[in-house]
């Protein structure tokens, strides 16, 4: 028979891009509105970006207290404050606190009106080093003194497999997009259409350039119709594996069969995504590939690291423009703390774990470091999707976006975790505010071994803002409330008196201030 | 700032420290303070396992190993490469012990391996010449009354690789009817779909045993066919599919006799492929991957002070791991040594001028030449090798050095420190020697339950400095590489390997005499190797003969290359036992 290769055009939708060479576009434009379409997107999109340890000073992270002064009583003995969201510009640098500054064209006043700094959310019991608790699966942390070590789905993975949130995926190619430098913080089911089977973390893309031919989308071209997906046929091998087919089924066990199972369903997944239709015509594709970058843990190269994020800051940009994607999650592993040759390398030791000491000078450190990626990554990204999308309505107002640490003030310590967000998420949060939601006349979790102990207040739990996220993005209570409970996260309370039962009932609720 | 040497304490540090040894992850191991590591043999059953998958590496080697089979092996690094890009979606394996205990099956892997199977698909069907290589003439030339044994012929014979095993006519009209139709003669995108299939296939994915005969009438407990066992020694010796002679001897029914099982496990045992398995063991086992940038300091006046000609480059790295690695690679298979010699040469492999350098100017060795002994008296084995030893800093890290004993060759359980542990230190004299430092700020209170595990190992081994050449005397630098004082050495420590030992060591080279000779050195690498090779956390129960057979080879001396071999000369290394 006379041999016939395929175009190789015939062969790129099962290939994703990754043997062909991707039409270039001259950049990421604007799309154009559409008459009649709602002001808002119909379904909102998440970011979240997380950076190790923590550990900054309250006087350094959030604005000063006096930049929330209006009052609300949550509870009887705990009145929260807030207050405009503002940033002082001296010499061209906007500035909401130390840690929170960057040049004025990348905070502007519009940005800011944009964003929430919000204080007061408490994971109600000490977690010490966790990665995914911020997210929350509170019960991956180190296990001392005895902490609880269930895992749970976290959030991103609990939307990406909701049908509210994705109550379509005809044009999604990727459910989430989990990015960085630090393994296991995102963590889902091994089989998560059936919500079954271990809890797993979730692996980072290691290629920019890759997730991003995963998202795009290329137009296509004239030609005769390929071969259909053959996804089909291989499910249908495991399934004559699994049932006995192919081979003695006696001699596969249960969890055997299951893992197959799992497999299948994985590979249904695949095969809806790879059919996915979506308009990619307004997006052009990154320019360069992380691959071969030095970023990590160990990494001081601060322009490699720059580089990486803001390269999966517009693969970002690219799957909301496509409509491929609407999860993403940064989780970064470096100090960006460029210049440490002066502490003997030790990052860990003497920066990150020396935060608390009073003579400031881990701190400043810890300051700087934090400043740069709130500079570099979060600001970057909010800027690249403040851009209209339709109906005067940015990318950036239809997502939510927020940045946390693993600590709060002091390493380990899980009170106060900073939450600087972006975006109002389809116009369900209010924007353009500091919202404390501390008791700042209760000394329940005052602590006398270093200064900044002293200062610690309690607030809100943060299951609760972890049920606010998700009903931002659609999601009822019901869907992600485990029986008995409210909020998100494992309900463990180890200071009653700083975070009562009725809060603790009360975490499905929405937010005071924070939503409308 | 604080001096650069004030507290190198990080991770280690704990209150109510319990003083936990041994252990296992997953597993019932020891939990106290025993003396020893001594398994107990019941002999049953094999451990039950679900369904493993390839391991990353397994699964790279399977791919590779299907171009050079196929279009031949000069053509595997650019078909590979064509796959590069879609690999990068397949994740690495993320466990930290050893990368194979990884098996979760994310939907990235799955998204990634269809990505690569296309690629690959392309790759290996990319011209006409590679289809008639893959396929055969009868797929090119313009006689149609061919193809369909041509066919059946491609599909039995990449079939048979790929799965590891010989097709049964089922799969074959399964490939044949329902994946390669319609199409078009011998269609090019019909064949890539064959491959694409076979690619994303369990068998190929999936360390898939289901053809062996029950054992005695059970349900649960089954055989290895002989295809099966092929596949399994491979995976086991080469982290890499069976080959030719492999499968022959499968086929032949040469496996299933004693003698030909023997024969086959030695063939395997020499080959350089089981070096190259064993090279990621040790790798993973001293967790020289994880070895920190050694030039990240310089620039810093203390630092280059105290580097003097040896100005790290991002290569010494890689240099000292590559002289650690050869001094396992010659002791296991150059000079048939024991565990035990691992620990205790003094010969050198510094095969570059800047580890030379740090072995005080040694003579240059190159692979295949007899190795020269280092200076008398300075190190014994891979203990008191840079590798094991740089920090990247002017300072030893005694702490750090002790953990990294205690956890990754005695298998001891170091609990993490407490939150506040960084958070009130001390200020102490810049001119106290780096042990005085520890001793003062973790040698009393509830800091020393902890650091007696740690502490005297790291001082043991004070000899060795931060770039890990040995010393006489400890200089200590000031901030602008000043000189502040020059500090006798005093290295003698009770290591206390087990909790009632309280033999002293004067020194590194002591030290390493004693974990040559600890049985719980031999149990931890039984644990080690049990879990790098089977790729799942060992059960002292189950697992217990398994691990004793190991335990007293290495006990008992034998060479390296022996142990590995004896474990698949266990009579539950050809059993499979379900999962309940």
């Amino acid at each position: 028979m006379t041999l016939r290769i395929p175009n190789r055009r015939q062969f790129l939708r099962g290939a994703a891009g990754f043997t062909l060479a991707l039409p270039f576009l001259e950049s990421l434009r604007t799309r154009s509105a559409r008459a009649g379409d709602p002001p808002y997107a119909p379904h909102a999109r998440f970011i979240c970006m997380t950076t190790q340890h923590g550990g900054v000073w309250g006087s350094n992270m959030f604005p000063a207290d006096g930049a929330a002064t209006a009052t609300q009583t949550l509870y009887p003995g705990h009145t929260m404050h807030h207050g405009a969201l503002t940033a002082t510009t001296t010499g061209g640098q906007a500035r909401l606190s130390n840690v929170l500054s960057a040049p004025e064209a990348l905070l502007s006043s519009a940005l800011v009106s944009k964003m929430n700094v919000i204080r007061g959310l408490d994971i109600p019991f000490y977690i010490g080093h966790h990665t995914g608790g911020d997210l929350g699966n509170f019960g991956r942390n180190d296990g001392e003194y005895d902490n609880p070590t269930e895992y749970r789905p976290t959030i991103d993975q609990v939307m990406a497999y909701s049908s509210s949130f994705y109550p379509d995926v005809s044009s999604i190619t990727a459910r989430s997009m989990h990015i960085g430098t630090h393994q296991d913080h995102c963590w889902g089911y091994s089989n998560p259409a059936q919500q079954s089977g271990e809890i797993q973390s979730m692996p980072l893309s290691q290629s920019a350039q890759a997730l991003f031919n995963q998202v795009f989308i290329p137009e296509e071209e004239e030609g005769p119709a390929p071969r259909p997906l053959v996804v089909d046929r291989v499910i249908e091998s495991y399934r004559r594996l699994h049932d006995g087919a192919f081979g003695d089924a006696a001699r596969l066990g249960a969890r055997d069969r299951q893992r197959l199972e799992d497999h299948m369903d994985r590979l249904r997944d695949l095969e809806i995504r790879l059919n996915a239709v979506a308009d990619c015509s307004d997006v052009s594709p990154i320019q360069g590939d992380t691959q071969g970058l030095d970023v990590g843990g160990y990494s001081v190269n601060l322009s490699d690291i720059i580089q990486h994020y803001r390269l999966y800051n517009d693969v970002i940009v690219a799957a909301f423009m496509c409509g491929t994607s609407r999860i993403a999650v940064i989780n970064s592993g470096e100090t960006w703390s460029p210049d440490i040759s002066g502490l003997c390398c030790n990052w860990h030791e003497q920066v990150a774990h020396m935060s608390a000491q009073p003579d400031g000078v881990a701190q400043q450190l810890l300051v700087e470091a934090k400043q740069r990626f709130f500079e570099n990554v979060f600001l970057d990204l909010a800027n690249k999707l403040d851009v209209e999308e339709a109906n005067g309505v940015s990318y950036l107002d239809n997502s939510l976006m927020f940045w946390t640490q693993e600590s709060g003030s002091t390493t380990h310590d899980p009170i106060s975790l900073p939450v600087v967000m972006a975006g109002s998420a389809a116009g369900f949060f209010q924007t353009g505010r500091y919202i404390d939601y501390r008791n700042r006349n209760s000394t329940a979790v005052v602590g006398d071994y270093m200064p900044e102990y002293a200062l610690r207040r309690p607030g809100l739990p943060y299951n609760r803002w972890l049920a606010n996220i998700m009903m931002s993005m659609g999601l009822s209570p019901a869907e992600f409330e485990y029986p008995g409970e409210h909020g998100y996260g494992l309900p463990i309370v180890d200071n009653p008196q700083a975070w009562s039962s009725q809060m603790m009932n009360d975490s499905s609720e929405l937010l005071p201030i924070l939503v409308a | 700032m604080r001096s650069a040497l004030a507290v190198i304490l990080g991770g280690s540090l704990a209150v109510g420290c319990t003083g936990q040894i041994g252990g296992t992850p997953g597993g019932s191991g020891s939990d106290n303070d025993s003396t020893d590591q001594a398994f107990t043999c019941t002999p049953g059953d094999p451990s039950a396992t679900i369904l493993p998958r390839l391991s990353r590496d397994q699964y790279l080697a399977s791919l590779r190993d299907v171009v050079a089979v196929t279009l031949g092996p000069n053509d595997v690094d650019a078909v590979m490469a064509g796959v590069d890009a879609a690999l990068t979606l397949v994740p690495a394996d993320g466990d930290p012990d050893h990368a194979k205990l990884d098996q979760d099956v994310s939907q990235a892997h799955v998204d990634g391996q269809y990505y690569v199977a296309v690629a690959f698909a392309e790759q290996l069907t990319a011209t006409a010449e590679h289809v008639e290589r893959l396929v055969g003439p009868c797929a090119v030339d313009t006689d149609t009354t061919n193809d369909e044994p041509c066919l059946d012929a491609f599909i039995r014979d990449v079939g048979r690789r790929i799965h590891r095993r010989p097709l049964t006519d089922d799969v074959v009209a399964f490939y044949r009817d329902e994946v390669f139709e319609p199409a078009d003669g011998m269609e090019v995108a019909a064949i890539r779909d064959v491959l694409v299939v076979m690619a994303l296939s369990p068998w190929f994915l999936y360390h898939i045993e289901n053809e062996g005969a029950a054992v005695e009438g059970r349900d649960d407990l089954f055989e290895l066919s002989p295809y099966e066992l092929a596949a399994r020694l491979s995976f086991h010796f080469w982290n890499a599919p069976p080959d030719d002679a492999l499968l022959e001897a499968a086929e032949s029914g040469a496996l299933a006799t004693e003698e030909g099982y023997a024969a086959e496990i030695d063939r395997l045992v020499r080959d350089p492929r089981t070096r190259a398995t064993m090279d990621r063991f040790f790798a993973e086992w001293f967790e020289l991957d994880d070895l920190a940038p050694l030039e990240v300091s310089v620039g810093d006046p203390a630092f280059d002070a105290f580097a003097g000609v040896d100005v790290p480059t991002p290569a010494l790295r890689e240099h000292i791991i590559e002289d650690s690695l050869d001094l396992v690679r010659y002791t296991a298979w150059e000079a048939s040594g024991s565990l035990a010699d691992v620990f205790l040469t003094d010969l050198s492999f510094a095969k570059t001028e800047d580890v030379a350098s740090l072995y005080g100017g040694v003579a240059l060795w190159s692979e295949g030449a007899t190795p020269a002994p280092l200076p008398a008296g300075e190190r014994a084995g891979i203990l008191t090798r840079p590798a094991m030893l740089a920090t990247g800093s002017s300072a030893t890290h005694p702490v750090l050095r002790g953990r990294e004993v205690r956890k990754n060759i005695l298998c001891d359980t170091i609990p993490a420190p407490p939150a506040d542990a960084m958070n009130d230190i001390p200020e102490l004299d810049p001119s106290m020697s780096e042990r005085e430092r520890m001793e003062e700020l973790t040698g009393t209170g509830s800091c020393a339950g902890c650091h007696t595990m740690m502490n005297p190992i790291g001082f043991n081994l004070g000899a060795y400095d931060g770039l890990g050449r040995f010393r006489t005397e400890e200089p200590v630098f000031g901030d602008d590489g000043s000189i502040l004082a020059t500090l006798p050495l005093d290295t003698q420590a009770i290591p206390q390997l087990t909790a009632d030992d309280t033999t002293p060591a004067r020194d590194g080279i002591e030290l390493s005499e004693m974990v040559a000779a600890s049985d719980k050195t031999h149990g931890c690498f039984a644990r080690h190797y049990f879990r790098f090779t089977f790729a799942r956390a060992e059960d002292d129960d189950v697992d217990g003969c398994t691990l004793e057979q190991m335990f007293d080879s290495l006990r008992e001396g034998a060479p390296l290359a022996e142990v590995l071999r004896d474990i698949a000369l266990s009579p539950t290394f050809k059993l499979r036992k379900l999962a309940p």
